[in-house]
Formats: structure tokens, sequence, C-alpha cells
């Protein structure tokens, strides 16, 4: 298990240089440039541009670039951003919380909607009950994340003034005021995922219906209740599991929209303004992290697996 | 007895009207913070070499020039220098300083800070976006602490209106190694000082040194400090103000939409005013068969203006030429009296024929960055085509549209140039054949001429002449089509007093505005 836990870390190595010159060189294969962005509709002086051009490095072929990028990363340096001229370390440490608070939020939440949804939807007899949710999680899915942000906040922020937009104290300082600030972004984040989640557990239900030990457990007259929760949820999780870390990745990435619509200044706002304004070594950042986050959630996933299933073992 | 009482009568009148004028002027109040919701985001606050409209609002309460630009009449007006004067051949400007501003560190502003100033934008180590503007400066010399003397190269009739705005404002000598990183820290004179440069907002505090004093000599800003919230979203930003989270709402996505959205809405005030900026339709007067002067007026002749302003900005704007409408002194020509203005899609077919064109395809690339650009051009589009022009749009990001602006690397675009009071500034950058930001590639030798001569004229009577012949050819031979002066628009909850909306974008009437409580 050790083992197989460092192997899987140790190929997170090639997998982030990978992703990290294939974004360098997509990133250059745009037209426009830092410099550009930085001079704005000021002047269109070829001078001035070359001055700063040669001032970010950008002069030099994408190669000397991207080689002089990875040693300075190796040493542990993100490097500066162009378009700001502030340390990518500090850029990162500030956005990151807003983005991972989000996301965890978001997690807990749609878990917590789709685990209640998606058990009733495939254990109850009545159709129109499994209709009525079917429905409901496809709204959920196909609804657009800044439409329903924005329609949280007409709602809940301008009407009835339960939700404060724009409050998002330190988790630590204000733990209440905290989650009551973050709360309509997460659920924003939360609907699509929590839709596809309870989907995945109501077919996950309804194929354990028919197992011969849940017709055993429901034989021996335990309660309806118990059977549902020990004997078909428990096994009816593994599938789900899989698909929770998989939006527990997309989570992070996914963010953007919704860090748009709430004016969170998380990573995925970050990310968004360093591909707009072609501040190439913040995107670099941006995307190695996420990368980072992403194959690290899956291999939570995997540990995960170990422990509610016994039968599966990583040798 | 009888008498009395007309005479008591007229005392109550007299009375209930004195108390009634009170009422509706209350005195300034003191303290709170006012909250400010803007869509970009804050990315530089080096008043010399930030280009972002966004550090410009900011900045805007940090920072101060020598002159400023009245918010409300737009005329130029002492700031931190109380008066100057010019010699005779315009070539030698002396400024008195006044004597009472400090900067926020508490050393007094004086005449080395000035030339420290302007020779940190002109050196180009800088790589100061602005240093062509004070381009015509040949020397800053320090007369004593308080006075200046700047002498020109050849005499610059708009020379005192550059030498407005955040972007020439005053800093102290060895201002880098006092500021340390002037891109997230700041040290200036004006009426707030940088509190905190934080991800997604800029926190500032009362400048209590600041000199300047409101009309019954009380000391300013009112305000304890100011917060600039940044809400990417517009339709965010609108449901901040409504909900009460931010106090005010300004600038790119504050347009007739968030007016017409939050009119009526309790609690808020709708603000608007004519803008100095101007939308235009960009066009390559070096490209085939653009070069041809023909196809050009073709294509102004083929736009319906009005239209434009009735369906992109709700009837919310001027058509006009080459001088803002509301720049009077300058005798802007009204729309309606410009050659080629009036939409006339027969003449416009005629003009192509004769400069030998069927169908002129037409590819158009509206400015991703201002939502009413892409508006615009579907419009455009629309009314085009009758004129015998294909119109094709182009939908590119921000980055690729300033590298294709840059590179003249265009059929046409829809985008908004910022404006100024002085023609000079208005103008001649984008129309002169050599000028700083003629990405048109438009070279007219008389239009040159006549900019270069109202450049150097100091005679006010006789530069106005000059530029209503120039409204006068800018309109005849097209080097980009002018469309719109549209209204700009701000919202405020009502508790806030004080703020004037100036068409030069200018925060600094939050200096003298205040939140009642």
């Amino acid at each position: 298990m050790q083992r197989y836990v460092a192997q899987r870390l140790l190929l997170l190595i090639p997998v982030m240089l990978v992703i990290s010159a294939i974004v360098f060189s997509l990133m250059h294969l745009i037209p426009g440039d830092p410099a550009q962005v930085l001079l704005g509709f000021e002047n269109t002086d070829p001078a001035q541009l070359e001055a700063v051009r040669r001032d970010l490095g950008l002069d030099r072929p994408i190669y000397v670039q991207y080689g002089r990028w990875l040693g300075k990363l190796l040493r542990g340096d993100l490097g500066t951003s162009v378009r700001t001229g502030r340390p990518i370390r500090v850029l990162i440490a500030e956005a990151i919380p807003f983005t991972l608070e989000l996301s965890a939020y978001a997690l807990v939440l749609a878990i917590a909607i789709a685990i209640p949804v998606g058990t009733l939807a495939g254990t109850t007899r009545s159709k129109l009950a499994d209709g009525a949710m079917q429905t409901l999680t496809l709204f959920g899915l196909s609804l657009p994340a800044f439409w329903v942000g924005a329609m949280l906040i007409l709602l809940f922020s301008v009407e009835l003034r339960w939700f404060p937009i724009l409050t998002y104290p330190g988790l630590g300082e204000a733990p209440l005021a905290n989650l009551r600030g973050f709360f309509l972004p997460a659920l924003t984040l939360a609907v699509p995922n929590a839709a596809s989640i309870a989907r995945m557990v109501r077919s996950s239900m309804v194929a354990v219906r028919g197992e011969e030990y849940v017709k055993v457990a429901r034989a021996k007259g335990l309660r309806e209740a118990v059977v549902v929760r020990r004997h078909m949820l428990k096994n009816a999780l593994i599938p789900v599991i899989t698909l929770i870390g998989i939006v527990a990745g997309y989570l992070l990435g996914g963010s953007i929209v919704v860090e748009q619509v709430f004016a969170i200044p998380g990573v995925g706002r970050l990310g968004l303004q360093a591909i707009t304004q072609r501040d190439y070594p913040v995107l670099q950042a941006v995307v190695l992290m996420v990368t980072g986050l992403f194959v690290l959630v899956n291999l939570v996933v995997d540990v995960i697996y170990v422990l509610l299933d016994p039968r599966i073992r990583y040798a | 007895m009888k008498r009395s009482v007309p005479l008591l009568a007229v005392l109550l009148m007299v009375v209930l009207a004195v108390s009634a004028g009170q009422a509706q002027t209350p005195a300034p109040q003191r303290g709170g913070t006012i909250r400010v919701g803007i869509t970009q985001e804050i990315i530089n606050l080096d008043p010399h070499v930030a280009t972002a409209f966004s550090s410009f609002q900011v900045m805007d309460l940090i920072y101060e020039s020598l002159l400023r630009l009245n918010p409300r009449t737009l005329q130029v007006e002492p700031n931190l220098a109380q008066s100057w004067t010019v010699s005779s051949d315009g070539l030698t400007y002396t400024f008195t300083l006044r004597r009472d501003a400090v900067f926020s560190d508490g050393s007094i502003v004086d005449a080395s800070d000035v030339k420290y100033t302007i020779d940190r934008i002109l050196n180009p180590n800088t790589k100061s976006p602005q240093a062509s503007f004070l381009a015509p400066i040949r020397e800053v010399a320090v007369v004593n602490p308080f006075v200046v003397r700047i002498t020109l190269r050849q005499p610059s009739a708009s020379f005192l209106s550059l030498l407005t705005g955040p972007s020439r404002g005053i800093i102290p000598v060895n201002f880098e190694d006092k500021v340390g990183d002037p891109k997230v820290k700041a040290l200036g004179s004006g009426p707030f000082v940088l509190a905190e440069f934080g991800p997604g907002s800029v926190r500032l505090a009362r400048n209590d040194r600041y000199w300047r004093k409101d009309a019954s000599g009380g000391r300013l800003p009112y305000a304890d400090g100011v917060v600039y919230r940044v809400i990417p979203d517009a339709a965010t930003l609108r449901a901040a103000v409504r909900a009460g989270e931010v106090d005010l709402i300004i600038g790119f996505g504050v347009d007739i939409t968030a007016a017409r959205t939050l009119q009526g809405a309790a609690g808020l005030r709708i603000m608007s005013t004519p803008d100095l900026a101007y939308s235009l339709v960009g066009i390559n007067a070096s490209k085939a068969p653009f070069n041809d002067v023909r196809v050009r007026q073709a294509l102004s002749l083929g736009v319906d203006r009005e239209q434009l302003i009735q369906v992109v900005y709700g009837g919310r704007g001027t058509v006009a030429g080459a001088i803002p409408p509301t720049l009077e002194e300058w005798k802007p020509i009204p729309g309606a009296r410009l050659p080629n203005y009036r939409r006339d899609v027969n003449r416009a077919r005629q003009l192509l024929q004769q400069a030998g064109q069927g169908t002129v395809a037409v590819k158009m690339m509206p400015i991703p960055t201002v939502p009413d650009a892409v508006q615009l051009a579907q419009v455009l589009k629309e009314q085009l085509e009758p004129a015998g022009f294909n119109v094709e749009l182009e939908q590119v990001d921000f980055a690729t549209f300033l590298a294709r602006w840059r590179g003249s690397n265009f059929d046409t675009f829809v985008s908004l140039n910022g404006g100024a009071v002085d023609p000079d500034i208005h103008l001649y950058r984008h129309i002169y054949s050599s000028g700083s930001t003629n990405v048109f590639k438009f070279t007219s030798r008389e239009i040159d001429q006549l900019l270069d001569q109202a450049r150097v004229t100091t005679d006010q009577a006789r530069r106005v002449e000059m530029y209503g012949r120039v409204q006068r050819l800018i309109a005849e031979q097209v080097p980009f089509l002018f469309i719109a002066y549209a209204d700009l628009f701000a919202v405020a909850r009502t508790q806030l007093s004080g703020f004037v909306l100036s068409s030069t974008r200018t925060m600094t009437p939050l200096a003298e505005t205040w939140l009642s409580r």
C-alpha cells in the first residue's frame, strides 16, 4: 500500500512536466503577449514594446523561456507575475484558501444533498416520486452555474437578505460568518454535482436492490431503514466514491464561473485573468497546482476504496 | 391688530422657506467607509506605468498632479500648483506650488519633487506609456523650493491639460526607495492613503494631512476610508448595490442596462453625464479597398448612428464628430450638420461603384471588454448590408484584439476611445500621420498641417476655428467612424451624498462625498 502511494506520487512528476510543456507552448501559440497588455492602448511604439519584452525575457526562444522557468521551479521559485509584478507564490497563497474552501464546502453540500435524494429515488416504490427526482436532477445538471448563481443572489441576497454577498471572512477569524458568506457560492457549485452524484446513487441502489444479501437481510426481519443503510447503501457506494473523486477534482477547476459570479478572488479567477492577459508564469503555476491537486484527490479516492471494501488490495 | 396677521404669515413663510432650504442641503457627515464596486481587476498602482482604468480609479485618490480638471466644468484649475505664468513665446511655464501640501509620510511637496516626477516619466528606463504625452518638455528647473519652471521645445497649446490626472501624479524624490514596490505600495499627497492591497479589493484610509478644504473651510476628506471591491460580473455588481453591500457602482459594466434595471429601486439613485469617450469603428486605411476614401465614405453613409444610439444605448447618447459635444467652447459640430453622417444607402452604393467595387467584404472585430461594442457590431452588420457591405464579425479575446490593434492587423474594429478636454490630446495621436496610436494608418497632409498649427497656436479663437475645419475634414475623409458619445452612468445608494459623476470619469469627488447614518 505504501509502495503504491509512493509510486503514484512519483508518477506525478512526469505528468506535471508534460502538462506544463503543453500549456507553455499553447499559450505562446495564441496571438498577443503580456508586453502588449502591459502597454495597453497608450501607444504603438515598437521600441518601447521591444524594451518591455526584453525585460520580461519574452524576446528569447520558447524553449529557452521554458528551460528558465523549469530551472527556477526546481529551486522552488514560481517566478513573478508579468502583469502585476508580484511574486506568484504570494498570489497563489492569497487565492488558494478561497478555492479550497469553496470546493470542500461544495463537495460536502453536494454529498449531503445527493445521498438522501439518490437513496430515496433508488428505493421508493412510487413511480411518481422517482420520476420527480429524476426530473429535478436533470434540471440540476442542465442549469448553467452563472444563471443559478445570479438567481440565488437575487433571491437570498437582494430580496430576502438572508445571506450576504461579497463577505468572505477567514474561516479561523469568524467561522459562522464565513460559512454563511460562502453558502450561496458553494451551493451554486454543488448543484450540478449533487445532481450527478444523486443519479449515480440511485442507479447503484437500483442495482443492489435485487441482490441476494438484501433479500436475506429483509428475511431476517430487519427494519427497512437498516436494510437500506447497512446493506444496500454501503455496497452501492463504491461507484459513487469514484464519481465523488472525479467531482472533487473538477470542483477545483470548475469554480472559475462561480468565483466570477460571486466575486471570490480565488485560483479560478487568477487563472482566468492570467489567460486573458497572457500572464504566462501565473497560468503555468495555476495549472500545475490544479493538476497536482487533481492527481492527489484521485490518489485519496483509491485509498478510500481499500478502507471501504476489504476485497480491494493494491499490491 | 388686523394688520399684523399678514405680517406674521409672511414671517412664518420666511422661517419655513429657510428651514426647507436647510433640509435640502444637509451638512456633510464625517466618518464611515465608502464601498465602491468596480468590475475590473486592480492591477498596478504605479502612477506613471499603470494603464488599466481600474488602476486610475484607485490612484485618483492617492496621487495628485500639478493641475486638475474640475470634475464639473472640465476646466483646468490649480491643484498642487496654486498659480502659474506663461512666457510670451509660450515656451516657459512657471508654476508656484502651494505650501501646505504634504505627502502622506509628512514631507512637504516641493519643486524638487515636481522635477523628479517629470524626469521619472520621461526616463526611458521607466517605460512609461505616458512619456510620449510629455515629449514637448525640454527641461524642468527648480527655481526655489516652491517655484518650478518647465521649458518646452515648442509651444504646446494643450500643455496645461497634460499636467492633470494621476498618471502625472507628483511623487517624492527617491520615490522607489521610500515606497518599496510602487506597483503594490503607494506614497502620494492625495486625500487617501493605501491601507491594504488585497486579493479582489483595495482599502484606502483617510489622509489626515490632506490640504484641500470644503466650501465652508472644513477639512477633507469626509469619509474615514474607501474600499474598492472588484466584482467582475455586471449582474452581481448591480445586485451588490441593491443589497446594500456597496454604496456606489461605477465604471465599466455600469451602463444603460444597469440604469434600466435599477431605475426605481428603493434606496438607489442613478447618476448620468455625457461621456468624453466615444465609440468608433476603426478602419484600416492602408488596406484595399479601404485606402479609397470613397469606400470609407460609403461605410459612413451606410451607418444609421441615431438608430445605434436607440438600440444599443437606449437613446442615451449623442451623435457627434471629432469634438465631444460637452466641450461647448470648442464649438462641436452636431452630427446632423456633418458630411457623410446622414444615412444614404443609394449614395453609398454609388460611391462603391465609382470606386470600382461590387459588394465589399468587411471583417469587423469588436473589443471584447466593452459589452456595447459587440452589440454595436451586430447592429452595424445589419445596417451596412443594404449599403453594399458584407460584414463578418470576428470575436477575439482581449489580448488578441490588442495585438491586432497594435499591428494594424484588421479591416475594421469596434471600440471605445477615451476622450480628452483638449482637442489636441483628443485627436492628434489617433489621426496625425505619425500619431502614436494611428493604427488606422490614415494620412492626410491637410489635416496634419492643421493639427500641427493648432497644437502650437495659443490664441484660443484661432484654435477653435482650426478645429472647426478639422472636424469637417475628418467627416469628409473618414479616418475612422465616430459613432456616438454615449452617456456615462453610476448608481449610488441614497445614503451617499456629494459625489459628482464627471465626464472625465475621475474618482476625486470621493474626497467630498459622505455617508449619512
